[in-house]
């Protein structure tokens, strides 16, 4: 009786909780829609090409670094190179790789050291030499020579050597649309009241899309159901909810594929943290929290548009790690800022961003399992029937397809980026089957990730070392 | 349960399975039956969406290939305006939603050309009625509609339209000001400019990026009476003026933007430094001296690097105090000011204390 | 008609990937006596290169499948660097009007163009072969 008592608080416990998620993504869902509608509609009377002749915009560096590489990284600098901006550079930070990295971008671009007086801003390892091309078509390329330091580091010494009042930190084998910065440079420049901190893109999966010379051609869903079940869920979370977290300025996590930042603030902030793997979300929370300590009106904002695209994992092993690495980042961000949970000095911040992130972003692969065991074992104590125990699974299954088919939707309404019957079978066909296969899995990796941090692995690991930027980008795109 | 046809089963399930289900069972119920049911709405308006799109698409595509050839060979000579207009009134007369389209190829050719072509697409418009259109348009309860045909009226120079325009100004969306401002410069009517200036609060760097560029495609002979733009209490509109200045090369407003340097905003006086930097008369020399001892930070690199650019070898003794500056950035701004001034390397290296620099700055290889 | 008078009808190939670009250009080029051949992409560009010859190409930058760049490359590197090329885009950022003629183009024009002003420059390099 007593038992069967507690089983009944839990299940409503678990109940509150699971609604509390639900209503929470329907509303940011609506919100997200409305904002890219208007998003949409603004900017298509924007000419961005017109702005391209502008001696006003300001100087964008980019930032790319660079761990053994060499097989695509002078195809990589091609297209970065190639980007549609009136006014930037190219810094690309060869963090000490083992291979031929540095001798291909010489070889290519036929680049010369250079005398260069580098100021030491944030902290980063030796910087060993500068190099520049003489071709005047390439003057807006740097390729900074490092000792190895890792992703952290090699970023900060793009920040120390770069010229830009912005800059643009990317994942080397990112494939950007071309008028990406002149997307992301918009908030920076039409906000008059906030400061603008940082601006966020949206990634996209690039597998099985066709792509040339560094530019996305034609748009498929790919065929490995792997790559397609991320598909949906990076449509999930870029349309239906960073979206909204943007528009109530509580965004925490600016991809570390696609984010523009304002290099003052950065230094301000300190730079890129060495302690963490989850170094992109961690500056941005850091300097959100030097902005409200110092009581000074910022934002974060974010453009849905899609910008930029990447490979993602096609093994289970490497989206594992891929996985398994996020969770652990994710943990360091809230160890090392846990003063802002639910503290009302943080506003925003501290009221909503940090305890939803901790709460569900977090917790909830935690929570999912144990409701899991929790209702097998009540069921097998015979303290509910079988009729809970189904529905509970079928709540949380219809729930999850429904989300799935709000992205298809919203995607449908605004960008259109799926339009054959066959690829939104595809979609459909994934939203269906993944809660199956896909979703637990990593449920299982994030599980893992935990388990891993708290026996105190930390940093990249040894098995992840391979890859600078991505390890879960094993070939890169071409 | 097996064997039970389909009308048994249901009845099973109302009398039993439903009732035997607990409050918190019955809720789990809902939820399950209410995303499921969204779900199938959502996929079915998915397809349905893409079935439209497609039917619709294909008969716009053909249309619209049809009036560009139509407009392509009239404007290659081959046919006259009449013929052309005859052939799309009955394109409209087989389908009203054609109108839109041709506005829409009519607006698309438009901005293909420069000046010569326009009077002839507002001919082609006007013939066919579709000004009206427009006006129709400018009307609309939505904002993009409005801006659409406020762009088409500015770019097709429909000077019959500046009145309806002149009701919007007090628009507190920023698109479409935008395109108002565009329109009303691409039409040459300045007189609502005052009218703006008192309404809106702020012009964001933005807004004035994009302005800049339009007015400098727009060749227009006459800049708009942007005088008065500098001495407006919103900085937006200060930091535009002074920008036009520096854009359109106007020499005479020197001392204007002189003055400015003692705005408080940092950012006007920067602007102020850049548009001296790119003017770079030696009329700007005064102000600068009398801006430089309150000059800090970038501010004060800038004012010295312009000061170098004259090249003048009697400011030397303004600059030589800035080589012992605390801040290193704003030495080596002021040791290539005085090279720029012609001071030899040796000269340099007596004054500074810091002879790294000096060798980095004639150090040939130096970016 | 200056192609008619010289007794030589030239080749012009267009590539742009905008319909009405390209029916505009075609139509009036027509009209002044050239033969042209009107592609909307830079595979199709580069497929016609490779059976005829033009006397002069007029090409678009942003293509679809191979960019304007590599149509002007083919062109200079594969045919002949005689062919006069005019490269008509409309990004005036200077890395691509610098990478442009790096490459060996022989004019630029930027978008909104006026047609008038286009047919001249092309005369003008046709007659400067």
């Amino acid at each position: 009786m007593n038992l069967s008592l507690w089983a009944n608080i839990l299940s409503y416990i678990f109940l509150f909780y699971t609604l509390m998620l639900m209503l929470i993504y329907v509303v940011s869902a609506l919100v997200s829609y409305r904002v890219i509608r208007q998003h949409v509609a603004e900017t298509s009377f924007v000419d961005f090409r017109q702005i391209l002749t502008s001696p006003l915009s300001p100087k964008i560096s980019i930032i790319a670094p660079a761990y053994n590489e060499a097989l695509n990284i002078v195809d990589n600098a091609k297209s970065l190179l190639a980007l549609e901006y009136p006014n930037f550079e190219v810094v690309i930070v060869n963090d000490g790789s083992k291979d031929e990295t540095l001798q291909r971008l010489i070889d290519a671009y036929q680049l010369e050291k250079t005398s260069f007086l580098v100021q030491q801003q944030v902290e980063c390892k030796e910087i060993i030499g500068v190099y520049k091309a003489r071709d005047e078509a390439v003057s807006h390329l740097t390729v900074v020579d490092k000792r190895n330091g890792g992703k952290s580091d090699a970023l900060n010494a793009g920040i120390n050597v770069c010229a830009g009042q912005l800059f643009a930190c990317i994942d080397v084998d990112c494939v950007l649309e071309r008028d990406a910065l002149l997307r992301m440079i918009k908030p920076f420049l039409e906000e008059t009241e906030k400061k603008v901190i940082a601006t966020g893109g949206v990634i996209r999966l690039a597998n099985d899309c066709v792509i040339r010379d560094g530019r996305l051609i034609q748009i498929n869903v790919p065929r490995n159901l792997i790559a397609r079940a991320q598909v949906l869920e990076y449509m999930r979370a870029f349309l239906l909810s960073r979206v909204a977290w943007a528009k109530i300025n509580g965004l925490l996590l600016i991809s570390g594929a696609l984010g523009l930042f304002d290099k003052k603030t950065v230094v301000e902030a300190g730079g890129y943290s060495h302690k963490t793997v989850g170094e992109d979300m961690e500056l941005v929370m850091r300097m959100r929290r030097m902005m409200e300590e110092r009581k000074q009106p910022y934002t974060v904002r974010y453009i849905p548009d899609p910008l930029c695209w990447t490979e993602g994992p096609t093994s289970w092993d490497i989206l594992g790690r891929q996985r398994n690495r996020w969770t652990r980042g994710l943990m360091d961000c809230l160890k090392f800022h846990r003063k802002v949970f639910f503290n009302a000095n943080y506003r925003t911040m501290g009221m909503i961003s940090y305890p939803f992130w901790f709460l569900y972003e977090w917790l909830a692969p935690i929570v999912e399992s144990l409701g899991l065991i929790f209702s097998i074992i009540l069921w097998i104590l015979g303290i509910v029937n079988g009729s809970s125990f189904w529905l509970l699974l079928a709540t949380v299954y219809s729930y999850a397809v429904f989300l799935s088919c709000l992205a298809i939707w919203v995607d449908q309404k605004t960008y259109l980026q799926y339009r054959s019957k066959r690829d939104l079978g595809r979609l459909l066909l994934i939203a269906l089957i993944e809660p199956f296969f896909y979703h637990p899995f990593t449920v299982y990796s994030s599980i893992r990730g935990n388990i891993d941090y708290l026996r105190g692995k930390k940093g990249w690991g040894s098995m992840t070392r391979q890859g600078l930027s991505k390890p879960a980008t094993p070939n890169s795109t071409s | 349960m097996m064997r039970i046809s389909l009308t048994d089963w249901t009845v099973e399930l109302e009398n039993t399975w439903l009732d035997s289900l607990s409050p918190f069972q019955l809720l789990l119920l809902t939820l399950v039956v209410i995303s499921a049911l969204t779900a199938v709405f959502l996929v079915v308006s998915v397809f349905v969406l893409m079935l439209i799109r497609n039917r619709r698409k294909q008969w716009t595509d053909t249309l619209k290939a049809r009036i560009e050839d139509g407009i392509a060979i009239w404007l290659a000579g081959d046919n006259s305006i009449q013929e052309l207009i005859i052939t799309f009134q009955e394109e409209i007369k087989k389908d009203p939603r054609a109108r839109k389209i041709i506005l829409n190829v009519i607006f698309a050719t438009s901005k293909l050309f420069r000046q010569e072509g326009q009077s002839a697409l507002r001919q082609l418009l006007t013939g066919l009625n579709l000004h009206q259109l427009c006006y129709k348009l400018l009307k609309s309860r939505h904002w993009c509609q409005q801006a659409y045909a406020i762009q088409i009226i500015g770019q097709l120079q429909m000077e019959h339209a500046l009145p309806l325009l002149k009701h919007k100004l007090k628009t507190k969306n920023s698109t479409l000001r935008l395109e108002l401002i565009t329109a009303m410069v691409a039409l040459g009517d300045q007189s609502w400019l005052q009218e703006i200036d008192y309404t809106s609060a702020h012009l964001s760097e933005w807004e004035q990026i994009v302005l800049l560029e339009r007015f400098r495609r727009l060749n227009i002979d006459q800049l708009p009476p942007f005088e008065t733009w500098l001495t407006s209490i919103h900085t937006g509109w200060v930091l535009f003026g002074i920008r036009l200045c520096r854009h359109f090369n106007r020499f005479d407003q020197i001392p204007e933007l002189g003055n400015l340097l003692q705005h408080p905003n940092k950012k006007v006086q920067t602007a102020v430094l850049d548009a001296f930097d790119y003017l770079g008369s030696p009329e700007i020399v005064p102000f600068l001296i009398r801006y430089l001892p309150q000059a800090t930070g970038d501010r004060l690199c800038t004012t010295l690097r312009v000061l170098g650019n004259q090249g003048d070898p009697d400011l030397v003794r303004l600059l030589v105090p800035c080589i012992e500056h605390p801040d290193l950035s704003i030495q080596v701004s002021a040791l290539s000011a005085l090279k720029e001034m012609g001071l030899t390397k040796i000269e340099l290296q007596q004054l500074s204390s810091n002879p790294h620099y000096i060798d980095h700055m004639f150090d040939p290889k130096r970016p | 008609m200056e192609a008619e008078t010289t007794g030589k009808t030239y080749t012009i190939l267009i590539a742009e990937d905008e319909a009405l670009v390209l029916k505009m250009l075609t139509y009036r080029l027509q009209k002044e006596g050239f033969t042209v051949l009107a592609v909307s992409d830079g595979k199709q560009a580069l497929e016609s290169l490779r059976t005829t010859s033009p006397d002069m190409v007029i090409t678009d930058l942003m293509m679809p499948y191979h960019s304007g760049l590599e149509v002007l490359e083919y062109v200079k590197k594969s045919l002949s660097s005689h062919i006069p090329v005019l490269v008509l885009s409309a990004s005036g950022q200077e890395q691509t009007v610098l990478k442009a003629f790096s490459l060996g183009a022989d004019d630029f024009a930027l978008k909104p163009f006026s047609p008038n002003e286009l047919v001249s420059r092309v005369r003008m390099h046709l007659r400067n072969r």
